[in-house]
């Protein structure tokens, strides 16, 4: 995982993002076990504090379940999973238009140049 | 803890005090050999004069650098002190758990056994040189042999008349007062580095010289009352005698006390 | 114990200026905090105070519930911004004093972290360099089991790479009955590992809060905030 941090953002909601990010991209697989707080801190070189308070909070999501004492694994609701992907994808969207907004680009001109993107990818094969 | 205060404040020192006992000994030795040489020297002989000139030299070389160990030791453990509680090293000094009656104590106590020790090595290695220095002279030997015996029962005679007390005060005197002069010596440094922002070094002799003057008027008073209020010299003596330990050993206490109050509430270490 | 450190009042005067002025202040346990000021603010002479180096004019201060002496001594492991050993030292001896005058000292995980580092445990004190004699010194202090840590600029001149170590030496001896005050002026180095931070200025607090929720409301780092605030105050 790779953890770099902005400073003008919570930490927390920035490791919980991170760890999103890898569930989705399969490297923390559905059921798999999550490092205890204390290595993942270590890894990550935030506050054991911050770290327990994502871990909390993506409990509560439901991305990640409590194990007791065997500690924390990722979900294997698969409808977790979708939704929390979905919202994800749809965050990015949004975000993307928003930057095409800034040049007065309109979300279906943006999906154009998206789709000639792909295009160009076919044609480089 | 204070035992283990008192062994680093020991470990500390005894390296240096070492090399102090060692040049002790060479000079003693060199002091003996000179000594020797020149009690046998007949007065005569030309040729013998470069190693006379030499010998008187080394022989002075020799007192000198007994002279200089002891104000060595001296200094060596009034550098401690400082050097431990008074520049960086006292963040660690202090901030060891210990109260600050341990602290200063364990100083105090160090530096009055370190003493000790080294008059006792002094005293062997002046021992010595004497040895050495009169082991050639046969003649003087035998002399002083023969008039052993009137000798002691002359000093026998001096001694049984002295009052047994006198003798034991006196004693008390020189211990208080060794006593005083180090704590006072602490004090000055503890006072030359807390109160002073630069030169400490020279503030804190000068609050020595400035407690010896201050000391030495309180003792010429401490003298003086009993003169003054009596006419029996015998009454006179024992008032001095008696009260002089007595007012040094609270002089003592006093600056210690001063000194644990400078260091308990105004150290400022930087 | 809720509360590792409480002051009240607490008042430094020198003969110009007071360097603490009325501070009031509570430390909970388990919470890695930034004192963060600019120079002359009074960071290293709060901490001085805290470890028993320093009396107050006036106040009050407390550690753990007990007064500022050997007891409190014990419970506090104190980083100072200087070398405070004896030069001719050896690294060994230094482990050795540790262990003999404070009790909660872990020699094993000193001797770890010394490993770690590959530092020789006979070399003498002044024959290493500075980087390492900082790193040294970093690990006698973290290998107390204190309850209070006061680092006093552990990360001030030490390169990006010493300072990333001391950072995770800091996050890997977490204790959540401990506390560790990191008084600092390199916020942006540090402010990923805070949970809690102070704004000192003159000798007084002028903001605290916990990290993460001062840049939500924000939407600024600690270290922006902090230009912020300092930018319009006098003498800074």
């Amino acid at each position: 995982m790779n953890w770099k941090f902005s400073g003008d953002r919570p930490v927390y909601q920035q490791i919980m993002e991170n760890i999103r990010g890898s569930v989705l991209r399969g490297e923390l697989p559905p059921g798999g076990k999550i490092p205890s707080v204390r290595d993942l801190a270590a890894q990550a070189q935030v506050n054991p504090n911050t770290m327990q308070r994502a871990m909390t909070e993506l409990e509560r999501e439901g991305l990640l379940v409590s194990g007791g004492t065997s500690g924390r694994t990722v979900t294997t609701n698969l409808e977790v999973l979708s939704d929390m992907k979905e919202q994800i994808l749809e965050d990015l969207a949004r975000e993307c238009a928003e930057k095409f907004m800034v040049f007065g680009v309109t979300p279906s001109q943006a999906a154009q140049r998206l789709l000639a993107l792909d295009q160009k990818k076919e044609e480089m094969k | 803890m204070f035992t283990k205060l008192l062994k680093y404040e020991w470990r500390a020192t005894r390296e240096l005090l070492g090399i102090l006992c060692l040049v002790c000994l060479g000079a003693s030795i060199l002091g003996g050999l000179t000594m020797r040489y020149l009690m046998l020297f007949d007065g005569g002989d030309t040729s013998g004069n470069f190693l006379t000139v030499v010998s008187i030299f080394g022989m002075m070389a020799a007192m000198f650098a007994v002279g200089m160990v002891a104000v060595a030791s001296l200094l060596l453990f009034l550098g401690r002190f400082y050097k431990s509680r008074f520049t960086d090293e006292g963040y660690l000094t202090f901030t060891l758990p210990v109260t600050t009656h341990q602290n200063l104590l364990s100083s105090l106590v160090n530096t009055a056994i370190g003493m000790l020790l080294m008059v006792l090595v002094m005293g062997a290695c002046l021992l010595l040189w004497l040895v050495i220095g009169l082991s050639g002279s046969q003649d003087l030997i035998r002399l002083v042999w023969q008039e052993m015996p009137r000798l002691w029962s002359a000093f026998q005679e001096i001694w049984g008349q002295i009052p047994w007390n006198y003798v034991a005060m006196l004693g008390l005197n020189m211990v208080t007062s060794a006593g005083c002069t180090l704590v006072m010596l602490m004090l000055s440094v503890t006072i030359g580095s807390v109160l002073a922002k630069k030169h400490k070094v020279l503030a804190a002799v000068g609050v020595f010289y400035g407690i010896r003057v201050l000391l030495s008027m309180v003792l010429g008073l401490s003298v003086l009352t009993p003169i003054l209020t009596s006419q029996d010299e015998q009454l006179i003596m024992l008032r001095i005698i008696r009260g002089t330990p007595l007012l040094t050993t609270l002089v003592a206490v006093a600056g210690y006390f001063l000194m644990y109050r400078l260091v308990d509430k105004r150290l400022n270490l930087n | 114990m809720s509360c590792v450190l409480q002051a009240e009042g607490l008042t430094k005067r020198y003969h110009h200026a007071a360097a603490l002025d009325g501070l009031d202040l509570q430390l909970p346990a388990g919470k890695i905090i930034g004192l963060l000021g600019p120079n002359g603010s009074g960071k290293t002479t709060f901490m001085k105070i805290a470890a028993g180096l320093l009396t107050p004019t006036t106040g009050q201060i407390t550690v753990c519930g007990q007064a500022i002496g050997p007891k409190s001594k014990a419970l506090v492991s104190y980083l100072p911004d200087r070398n405070c050993f004896s030069k001719r030292m050896k690294v060994a001896q230094m482990l050795d004093c540790y262990q003999d005058f404070f009790s909660d000292f872990d020699r094993a995980r000193a001797e770890d972290m010394l490993s770690a580092l590959a530092i020789d445990r006979d070399a003498r004190f002044q024959t290493l360099s500075k980087g390492t004699q900082e790193k040294v010194q970093l690990v006698l202090t973290m290998s107390r089991r204190a309850r209070l840590y006061l680092l006093d600029e552990p990360i001030g001149g030490v390169d990006p790479a010493a300072r990333d170590y001391i950072l995770h030496t800091i996050i890997n001896n977490y204790d959540p009955d401990a506390t560790v005050l990191i008084s600092t002026h390199l916020i942006s180095d540090v402010e990923r590992v805070l949970d809690e931070f102070l704004f000192l200025y003159q000798g007084k607090v002028i903001r605290q809060g916990e990290a993460d929720a001062a840049r939500e409301e924000s939407g600024k780092s600690l270290d922006e905030l902090f230009r912020e605030v300092f930018k319009c105050l006098p003498n800074c």
